[in-house]
């Protein structure tokens, strides 16, 4: 083992460039294939908050949206992290209100440009 | 006579390769008894001439053709060596807003009637210059060295190509410049790594060759050159498009030392 170990130390900087690189192109190029425009992004996560807002209480300063690629493969997944306030506590109150918040959230629905294309 | 194939070779980043691959893949399919026309399509940077070494005998060029100053046949350059090959010399005095994608689909489409395989050399970028290399081309051949500038700009590329698939029904990647001590020492992004991540066919690898410098200071593709491995990687590359089931290299570190440095990174 040490000779093999002295021998890495001759010939090697570093244990492999090639999967780090590989790493870096995954991530980068889930990224380049995103074309959403980032208005429509906030708009999304905006809409996807005021839903989960309707059942849970959440902190919105803390939820975070993600588009990654995966370990395993290059497929991107969204995912999303959103921390509920003192544990889950579903809201039964508010599905009473539900037929006005749809139409609120409706009208901010025409406002967005939903024009975009994901891969 | 049927009509031939018009293959376009890109990249999107410059200096990867896409000259040398016109050049030695077009030589290598004339050797194989086609006939084949290869388009320099970089108007303003000729440069292709100067690799099938036959840029003293360019009189007309590509615009010259679309504006009608000369019929096809006196802008094509026979090859020195092979008969059935020829060159259409790109424009040196000019710039890519001569000419629109329009006038490349009637050329090409004359050009498809008159050869059995036209290769067009895409300028680098994604501009005019691209957009008009892949009017009426009905392949594409995508190079790709293994960095990832390299690699990132093919994917914007695919995902262009990918955009005109009614028209361009297949596209195939070359990995090019490999170097065989790096990959196996892992330190350079393999072909299966590359093939994955771009999700394309592989059409053929090409290792680092010094010989391709030799090549083209000579103004000879190195396809035609027996006993060189580039030369090799280009003439299994040429017999693929033609559809023989070409076994791909293997490019495996060589020599002792190589062999060694392998092992212990």
């Amino acid at each position: 083992m040490a000779i093999k170990t002295f021998f890495r130390s001759l010939f090697s900087k570093q244990d492999s460039s090639a999967a780090t690189a590989t790493h870096r192109m995954k991530l980068m190029l889930t990224h380049d294939r995103q074309q959403v425009n980032p208005g429509v992004m906030e708009q999304m996560k905006a809409e996807i908050l005021e839903v989960i807002s309707k059942y849970f209480d959440i902190d919105p300063q803390e939820a975070e949206f993600i588009i990654q690629a995966s370990h395993q493969d290059a497929e991107s997944i969204f995912s999303s992290k959103v921390p509920l306030i003192k544990g889950v506590k579903f809201k039964n109150a508010k599905l009473n209100n539900h037929d006005t918040n749809n139409s609120k959230e409706s009208k901010t629905r025409d406002k967005a440009n939903l024009s975009t294309t994901t891969s | 006579m049927a009509e031939g194939r018009v293959i376009v070779i890109t990249s999107g980043k410059g200096g990867v390769g896409k000259t040398t691959t016109t050049a030695n893949i077009g030589a290598a399919l004339a050797n194989l008894g086609k006939s084949v026309c290869v388009v320099d399509m970089d108007i303003g940077l000729r440069n292709l001439d100067i690799l099938m070494g036959l840029e003293n005998r360019v009189v007309y060029n590509l615009v010259d053709v679309i504006e009608d100053t000369c019929k096809i046949k006196q802008a094509l350059v026979k090859d020195k060596k092979l008969p059935g090959l020829c060159l259409l010399p790109s424009a040196q005095t000019r710039d890519k807003n001569s000419v629109n994608e329009e006038q490349i689909k009637t050329l090409v489409a004359e050009l498809k009637l008159m050869f059995d395989i036209v290769l067009v050399d895409c300028p680098a970028g994604i501009e005019s210059g691209f957009q008009n290399s892949i009017a009426g081309a009905d392949e594409a051949i995508v190079v790709v060295t293994p960095e990832m500038s390299s690699v990132r700009d093919a994917d914007r590329i695919i995902g262009l190509l990918e955009a005109r698939k009614n028209e361009l029904h297949s596209y195939k990647l070359i990995v090019n410049r490999i170097k065989p001590d790096l990959v196996s020492a892992n330190q350079m992004m393999s072909i299966d790594d590359i093939c994955e991540i771009l999700s394309v066919d592989l059409l053929g690898i090409v290792p680092d060759d010094e010989d391709i410098v030799i090549s083209t200071n000579k103004g000879e593709p190195l396809s035609l050159t027996p006993n060189k491995s580039a030369g090799q990687a280009y003439r299994n590359i040429a017999m693929r498009i033609l559809g023989t089931d070409v076994p791909f290299m293997d490019l495996k570190a060589k020599g002792l030392f190589g062999k060694i440095k392998a092992i212990f990174r």
